[in-house]
């Protein structure tokens, strides 16, 4: 009778911290699950009220429609091409930046740190014309360049990388080096893969990011060839012809997404340790 | 194998002096064992001899070639750390393959030398496993790490209290094996520890630290009956040596004449000691020279009993004042009891002088 109520007494303890949770949880769901159901809504159905919530015929007309009515493949493509070789470039690129700022001793460390913090504090529209600029005059408006250099270096992964690397024993790299290993060995057999957790944490941050970004490349292309899959989505837009393309765009919104959940579901275990461990485990 | 020195090395972070002008001659293919309280500079003199920490001053010499500024992984030498350091996402094979591949060492080699060295150190059926998984006992983790340093046959193996996670009855046994595999390979083992135990009974030689100083080399049987300083007297022996602070009534021909322990002795001083007549000494005996005798010059209460099994550390109150210290230890295999009052003999053989200013012998 007592331990029932001390169990009554937890659950009641936690109960208000779950509601909001749930509240919280539900606000961040809902338009996953708007644009799903409206993805299989007709016209009608779309713009009918009280609001169908859940459509009375899934209708899958929506889906072929994307590739009709835009070059979706071609968007798809694109994005994978320049996201994928975006975020090989910051990962590599970040993680030894990461390990020489956590490891190495040498002059103007501190200082180069203090620029990433102080980066990140930064906001991304700040920095948006000058890079604009940068980049016209490399001149790579119109390519892919323009699509993957800047995204290259990412503050906020050396930052996490280098928090994390900071966990790392330094007897195990000192061990390598007895062991005979040269710098880049020790980098790449050792500390590489010890940072999996984090790792994971900034591949699916970079590739959320670089995937979704759309003011970017709407920016920097103009040649609708090297459209991101955002700016293709982007053109199906109003009506034409006498079809209402917001279920098709919502279709091409469901299936632009599958890539990003992907990734995600894939890294969400070391994603997990990162958050829950931070540090290295045998 | 190659012999080691170090010439006049310092080692100074930021305020700190962590190694004092240190000298050390370590023999080709003995077991050499540095031997210190926390802090007291051991771990970075063989961080020092393994390069991943550079000298302030000084020279290190391995074989005859000066490695001071060599990196350490052309020093040939192998390291076994205090936390095995084995690396965590790679299997024991991998391990334990990692410096012959960092070396560029054949694959169908590296494979016989993995399975040579599983072999010696029986680990053969821990080759597939991971170091999470070499929990259990026995030393596993120790062996592989062990395994890890022999593999590529370095000129000198350095060790830092590689033994000091196992539990007493493990550790005794490791200690045989490691000395062992030491005579096995027939290599210069530099080991470091604050287990005056592991030191005493391993080492061909030890060399005795505090504070950044090396205040004793020599074998563990000199270092525990002919201390140096009375740090070291003290450091050395479980108990420890009792220190009793006294005055020379008179010195000539080589011995000094001093009241201690409720008697006039003479104790032989040596020839360089400038001791001199009325002066303090610190005059050392092991708890061991001092025998419980009806008949003894002093008289003293039992305080305090430590039962070690085969014998009791007595500490024992003296009647007698003293300058200093009047608790004396002494072990005994007789029984006594607390507040029991017992007299105690000592002969003047075993009696060591120390300068009171200095701490040094005389």
């Amino acid at each position: 009778m007592v331990s029932a109520l001390k169990v009554k007494k937890r659950y009641l303890h936690v109960l208000p911290l779950y509601l909001a949770l749930s509240v919280v949880a539900i606000a961040f769901f809902f338009p996953f699950f708007w644009m799903l159901m409206s993805s299989f809504k007709s016209p009608a159905e779309l713009l009918r009220l009280p609001i169908v919530w859940i459509p009375s015929h899934f209708l899958l007309s929506n889906y072929p429609a994307v590739f009709k009515y835009v070059p979706f493949t071609r968007g798809l493509l694109n994005s994978a091409l320049v996201t994928l070789t975006s975020v090989f470039g910051a990962t590599l690129i970040s993680s030894m930046a990461a390990y020489a700022l956590a490891k190495y001793r040498f002059a103007g460390r501190g200082a180069f740190l203090n620029v990433i913090l102080i980066s990140l504090s930064v906001p991304g529209f700040v920095t948006l014309i000058p890079l604009y600029d940068l980049v016209y005059r490399f001149g790579w408006i119109n390519s892919y360049l323009a699509l993957i250099i800047p995204y290259l270096g990412s503050a906020y992964s050396i930052f996490l990388l280098r928090q994390y690397i900071i966990t790392i024993p330094d007897s195990l790299i000192e061990a390598a080096r007895l062991d005979g290993a040269n710098e880049f060995r020790i980098f790449w057999r050792v500390v590489f893969p010890l940072m999996r957790p984090a790792l994971a944490v900034v591949i699916f941050w970079n590739f959320f990011n670089i995937w979704n970004d759309f003011l970017w490349p709407l920016l920097v292309i103009n040649d609708p060839k090297l459209y991101t899959v955002q700016l293709v989505l982007s053109q199906l837009q109003g009506y034409e012809s006498g079809v209402s393309f917001v279920g098709i765009l919502m279709a091409g919104s469901f299936m632009a997404i599958l890539p990003t959940l992907t990734i995600y579901l894939l890294g969400q275990s070391q994603m997990k340790r990162f958050y829950n461990l931070g540090g290295v485990k045998g | 194998m190659a012999k080691v020195e170090l010439r006049g090395v310092s080692k100074v972070f930021g305020s700190v002096e962590a190694v004092k002008s240190v000298d050390l001659a370590i023999e080709d293919g003995s077991f050499f064992v540095i031997l210190g309280p926390s802090g007291s500079g051991k771990t970075t003199i063989l961080r020092i001899i393994a390069g991943l920490e550079s000298p302030t001053s000084g020279k290190v010499i391995i074989g005859d070639k000066d490695v001071t500024d060599v990196p350490p992984k052309d020093r040939d030498v192998a390291m076994v750390f205090q936390n095995y350091a084995l690396y965590p996402h790679m299997t024991v094979f991998q391990n334990l393959a990692f410096p012959l591949e960092s070396r560029g060492i054949k694959k169908g080699e590296v494979r016989r030398r993995v399975e040579e060295v599983a072999s010696l150190l029986r680990i053969e059926h821990l080759l597939n496993k991971k170091p999470s998984q070499l929990s259990g006992g026995g030393g596993k983790a120790q062996r592989v790490a062990l395994g890890r340093a022999i593999i590529r046959r370095p000129k000198v193996f350095l060790m830092d209290e590689p033994l000091s996670n196992l539990d007493a009855k493990l550790r005794v046994y490791m200690r045989s094996e490691l000395r062992k595999l030491q005579r096995t390979l027939r290599a210069t083992f530099v080991y470091v520890t604050h287990d005056q135990v592991e030191a005493m009974s391993m080492a061909d030689k030890v060399a005795v630290m505090f504070k950044g100083e090396i205040h004793q080399v020599g074998s563990p049987a000199q270092i525990y009956s002919d201390p140096q300083d009375t740090e070291v007297a003290s450091f050395i022996g479980t108990p420890p040596m009792n220190l009793i602070r006294s005055k020379v009534i008179r010195v000539d021909k080589g011995e000094a004449d001093i009241q201690v322990l409720g008697r006039q002795v003479k104790v032989k001083v040596r020839q360089n000691s400038h001791v001199r007549d009325g002066e303090e000494v610190i005059v050392g005996i092991r708890p061991e020279d001092l025998q419980i005798s009806k008949d003894g010059a002093l008289s003293g209460v039992v305080e305090g009993i430590e039962p070690l099994g085969r014998e009791n550390i007595l500490h024992v109150r003296l009647n007698e004042s003293t300058l200093n210290e009047s608790t004396l230890q002494v072990i005994s295999t007789s029984t006594e009891s607390i507040g029991e009052e017992i007299r105690l003999n000592f002969s003047c053989e075993k009696l060591i002088l120390f300068d009171s200013k200095t701490n040094k012998r005389i």
